[in-house]
Parts: structure tokens; C-alpha cells; sequence
């Protein structure tokens, strides 16, 4: 009973401490731009997110274990809340613990790419490049758009410590997200 | 600026504060500090980079079917190894947080705890520190409540005790002293009324002698008799509303009235029974006093006065203003009271005079300090003898000072 008592005490003292202190220093990661281009009918997207990895961050690459971080592209009517087209990618970073590569693997590639430092790896991971979001023909002439990405990490599993890791609490648990001014669906000419 | 000690209460709170702040500190350094050079030290023995050495060492040696499963597993035991790692690097980091938390809570329930304990212990000290100021005060129905879990209950009984004890002294002491006064005044009374009862006896034993006789003195001693009866009548009936005034002072009724003109007029039925000379002070106005009473307290003295000069009585009546207080002197040039005497004469029953009742002065002490006045006296014997009367000047309406 005591140690039930203690137990809950405790653990009560923790969640009260917690909502005014942590031990994980998150980030404000944000997106720096988001371009949105056409070209030979397809309308493409390239964005590039900052500030977005921390100390924590780089140990747990260097855990070996896969990082994926996910990016959702949707393109809205601007008289509409719910996207009319969505696409989700990722980039995923692998550190090989034998050989000290780092391998970033993106969802719209086969291969994966190997970086030679962190730095570089990163640099691929945050950055979403020329990535083609739907065809020209599915826009309206003289209609309104918009074009909106959000990143966002998963949770992952580290079976020595037995416990899930909310990678988004580096992030400061907001998911961050970018969107365009309204445009015309004429500006990408046929 | 004189610096004072902190009270007990502050001191032990200090003290707490000193250990758990100490003991927090010793935890941290201890606990926490040890745990650092621990996980330094395993950090130092680099256990991946030998694992990563052995396996670069032995993989040119491994035949190539088995060379992605050996991969595979050195991969597996380097990644449990960083997540070791990793995961006591933010256990050490949760440890050091949640320790503070657990901490601050400890010493936030201590400090409370303490702050409890002190004053369950200083509350009965309190408690008795204000029930002594009361007893001093006089009340003696003053009990102090036991405290449950006070180490001082036996103290606050003994004391409870002691206030019983005192209480039932001080009524026994009170009813010796009401005895007391009763007997002096029945005595008194015994001895003042015998004293008119004598000579009423003896004319009327007389009268009625010379009517058996049937002489014709009767006739002549007749209205003699009758004017010793009535006297001493008289006698005994001033004596009653002497009594009757001491016992039964009226409240005072103040008024405001000119001080110098009001004394003018008590003493023009005294200018023929003795020299009296009037010193009046014109800065002095209107006062506010029991006009009746102050003229009683006047009357006494200036009859006392009078009544200590056996022949050519000189009276002076001096009035001053000085520091809002109003001063009246009445001075005589009689016998004076002998230095003995003096402490007794505002007794009630005290007096050096054969027809006296020994009120008159009492009654005028008790007026006096029903006006918030002093009465003080200097005599000589052969000299005379000084009364001073000091009243407050007050320059209150008179409905504030009622």
C-alpha cells in the first residue's frame, strides 16, 4: 500500500513538474519557402525546412536507428477548407554504425543517398526538391489555389530502453507548416 | 540602529532551511555528481569503437555467405549499445530533473510541516504569555486550553492551577477586607452615635427629675433641655448624611462655569469668622467641574481651615493656571498636622477632632479624583497647613467629558 501510495505521490510530482519543465529541448523548426512551379504540364513543389534538428536529435541518428521525417503537400481551392489533392513524402536518414556513412533515402526515389557527414545528410533530409504534385490539367482556368506543406516526425521505438521516443517533442510538438498566397490556376500556362 | 535577535520561530526556520537545503545539496553532489563519473568512465571504455575495430578486424576473414548475417548482428549489438547509451544519457537527465521536482516538493512539505510543528509548539507559549498579561491585569478568570500535543501541557495546567488558587485567595481576601471595613464602620457609627445619646440621655433623665420634684425649676431648665436634645439631634443627623455621602457619592455632573467669581461667592459666609485673602489668577476662565461638588470639596477645606485656628484664622484662597491644569491652594495659619498624621488624614474615619467623623477629607479625595484631579497636602505644625487642588484644565464640551 505504501509503495502504491509512494508510487502515485511520486509520479503526480512528476506530471505537476513536467508542465513546467522538461528534459527534452525542443526546437521551433519552420519552413523557409515553398515554391510552387510548372513545367511540361506538372506542377512541382520545392520547400526547405530550418531550424529543425536539435543535439537530441543527432544522438538518436547516431543511434543507427531510422529517422523519417514527413512532409504532406496539399493543394486547397481557396473556397474550400478540405484539400482537393494531397501527396505525403518522406526522407528518411540511416547512420551505418560500421562504416560512418549516412544514407538519406527519399520516398520518391529508389536509391538511397549515401552523405558523407551529418551536415550533408541533413541537408538532404530537410529539403524537398522539385517534387512534382499533380498534373496541370486537374486545375480550373480562372479558379483559386493555394499550396500547402506540413512536416511532421514519427514516433519510434528504442527496444533497449523499452519506450517509445515522440520525436515530435523536439519540435516542440508543433508540426510545422507552410502555405502560398492564393493564386490563379492561370499563372501555370498550358 | 540596534540589532535585535530573530525570534525562536524565525531561528528554527532558518535551522530547517539550513538542512534541507544542505541535504539537497548533498544529494545532488553525491548522487548525481557520482553518477556523472560513472557513466564518464564507462563512456571512456569506448565499448563501440572496440566492437567496430574487432569487426573491420575479422571481416576479410569471414566467408562472403556469412558476411551480411556477421554485419548484421555486429549492427545489432553497436545499435543496442548506442541506445544504452542514449537512454542513460536521458535517464541521468530525467534523474537530475525529477529529482528537483521531488526536491522542491520535499522541502515545500517539510518547510510546511515545520512551520506546523513550530507553532503547535509556540502557540501554548503564546497562550500563556497572554493569559499572564491578563493575570497581571487583574483577571484572574483567565484559563489557558491545554494543547493535545503540547510538551508544555503540565506547565499550562500548573498555571491554570495557580489562577484557581489565586482567585479564591483573592476572594477570601476580599470578604477579610469587607469585615473589616464593616466592623470599623460599625464601630464608628457605635462611638458617634453614643456621643449625642449621652447628653440626650442625661437632659431628659434631668427633666423628668425635676418634674417629679415638681419644682419650679422645671420651667427654667426646660427650654435649656430641650435645645441640648435638639442639638444633638441635629448632631446625629449631620452625621448620618455624612455617612450616607461617603458611602453613596453622586455621579458628577458636570457644567461649565468661571472658577474665580464661583469662589468669591462660597467664601462671603466665612469673611466674618476669619481674614480671608483672595489670590485669583484672571487668566483662568471657565472650567468644567460638578459645580455642587467642587463647592462641597471648597466648603470642607476652608471649614477645616478655619476650624484649625484657635483664634485670628488668616485664610488664603489662591487660584493658577499652569500647563492646562488649574491649581487651587487653600492655606491657614492653624496648628498644623503633625508629619505622623499626615499619610491618614484622606482615611475614611480619620480624625484628630472630638466631633469630627473623619469623612469630610475622604469625601473630598473621593470628588477629586472623580474630577481626574489630584489633592495633595503640606502642614507644619504651629505653622499651618496647605491644601493643593490641580483639575485638569478641560477644554472638551461639557457633554464629552459627561
Amino acid at each position: 500500500m505504501f509503495d502504491s501510495l509512494s508510487k502515485s505521490v511520486i509520479t503526480g510530482i512528476i506530471t505537476l513538474g513536467s508542465m513546467f519543465q522538461s528534459t527534452i529541448y525542443g526546437v521551433n523548426a519552420e519552413f523557409s519557402s515553398l515554391d510552387v512551379y510548372a513545367k511540361g504540364g506538372t506542377i512541382y513543389v520545392t520547400s526547405s525546412l530550418d531550424n529543425c534538428f536539435s543535439p537530441d536529435l543527432d544522438e538518436i541518428f547516431h543511434t543507427g536507428q531510422p529517422i523519417r521525417i514527413h512532409y504532406r503537400i496539399q493543394m486547397f481551392s481557396a473556397d474550400l477548407e478540405i484539400p482537393f489533392f494531397q501527396q505525403n513524402v518522406f526522407r528518411e536518414l540511416r547512420y551505418d554504425l560500421l562504416d560512418h556513412y549516412y544514407f538519406v533515402q527519399n520516398s520518391e526515389d529508389e536509391e538511397s543517398i549515401r552523405c558523407e557527414t551529418l551536415v550533408n545528410a541533413k541537408e538532404r533530409l530537410s529539403i524537398v526538391d522539385g517534387f512534382a504534385l499533380l498534373s496541370r490539367d486537374l486545375l480550373n482556368d480562372g479558379e483559386q489555389y493555394y499550396v500547402k506543406i506540413t512536416a511532421y516526425m514519427d514516433k519510434i521505438y528504442l527496444p533497449e530502453m523499452d519506450q517509445e521516443i515522440n520525436l515530435m517533442h523536439y519540435w516542440n510538438k508543433i508540426r510545422p507548416e507552410f502555405q502560398t498566397e492564393v493564386f490563379t490556376a492561370d499563372i501555370f500556362k498550358k | 540602529m540596534k540589532l535585535r535577535a530573530p525570534s525562536i520561530l524565525t531561528q528554527l526556520i532558518i535551522l530547517v532551511l539550513f538542512i534541507m537545503i544542505s541535504s539537497a545539496g548533498f544529494y545532488r553532489y553525491f548522487f548525481m555528481e557520482s553518477f556523472q563519473d560513472y557513466r564518464s568512465r564507462v563512456a571512456a571504455l569506448e565499448f563501440d569503437t572496440q566492437i567496430n575495430n574487432l569487426y573491420q578486424d575479422y571481416r576479410a576473414n569471414i566467408d562472403s555467405s556469412a558476411a551480411t548475417e556477421f554485419r548484421s548482428d555486429v549492427e545489432a549489438i553497436l545499435m543496442n549499445e548506442k541506445q544504452r547509451s542514449l537512454a542513460s544519457k536521458f535517464f541521468q537527465r530525467e534523474l537530475g530533473l525529477y529529482s528537483v521536482f521531488i526536491l522542491t516538493f520535499i522541502i515545500v512539505i517539510t518547510f510546511l510541516f515545520a512551520i506546523l510543528s513550530v507553532k503547535a509548539i509556540t502557540r501554548p507559549i503564546a497562550r500563556l504569555q497572554e493569559a499572564t498579561r491578563e493575570l497581571s491585569q487583574g483577571n484572574l478568570s483567565v484559563k489557558v486550553r491545554p494543547s493535545r500535543y503540547s510538551p508544555l501541557n503540565d506547565l499550562i495546567h500548573s498555571f491554570n492551577g495557580m489562577v484557581k488558587e489565586l482567585a479564591v485567595n483573592r476572594n477570601k481576601l476580599v470578604q477579610a477586607e469587607k469585615d473589616a471595613a464593616w466592623r470599623d464602620v460599625a464601630r464608628v457609627m457605635a462611638h458617634e452615635i453614643k456621643n449625642p445619646l449621652t447628653p440626650i440621655q442625661l437632659t431628659t433623665e434631668r427633666m423628668e427629675y425635676k418634674y417629679l420634684q415638681s419644682t419650679d425649676s422645671l420651667a427654667k431648665i426646660f427650654p435649656e433641655s430641650i435645645r441640648v436634645i435638639k442639638e444633638e439631634v441635629s448632631n446625629l443627623k449631620k452625621l448620618t448624611v455624612e455617612f450616607s455621602q461617603f458611602a453613596r457619592l453622586p455621579k458628577s455632573q458636570y457644567s461649565s462655569f468661571e472658577l474665580n467669581s464661583f469662589i468669591r461667592e462660597i467664601v462671603v459666609p466665612y469673611c466674618d469668622q476669619a481674614d480671608l485673602q483672595l489670590e485669583l489668577d484672571s487668566h483662568i476662565d471657565e472650567i468644567v467641574a460638578d459645580k455642587f461638588q467642587l463647592k462641597q470639596v471648597l466648603v470642607n477645606l476652608i471649614q477645616n481651615g478655619i476650624q484649625a485656628c484657635e483664634e485670628d484664622a488668616k485664610l488664603r484662597v489662591q487660584t493658577t493656571l499652569h500647563q492646562s491644569e488649574i491649581k487651587i491652594e487653600i492655606s491657614d495659619t492653624g496648628k498644623g498636622i503633625r508629619p505622623d498624621d499626615l499619610p491618614k488624614i484622606f482615611d475614611p474615619y480619620f480624625s484628630k477632632r472630638e466631633k469630627g467623623t473623619g469623612l469630610g477629607l475622604a469625601i473630598v479625595k473621593r470628588i477629586i479624583d472623580q474630577h481626574s484631579g489630584n489633592i495633595d497636602v503640606r502642614s507644619e505644625v504651629g505653622q499651618g497647613t496647605t491644601f493643593t487642588l490641580v483639575i485638569p484644565e478641560l477644554d472638551a464640551t461639557i457633554d464629552e467629558f459627561s
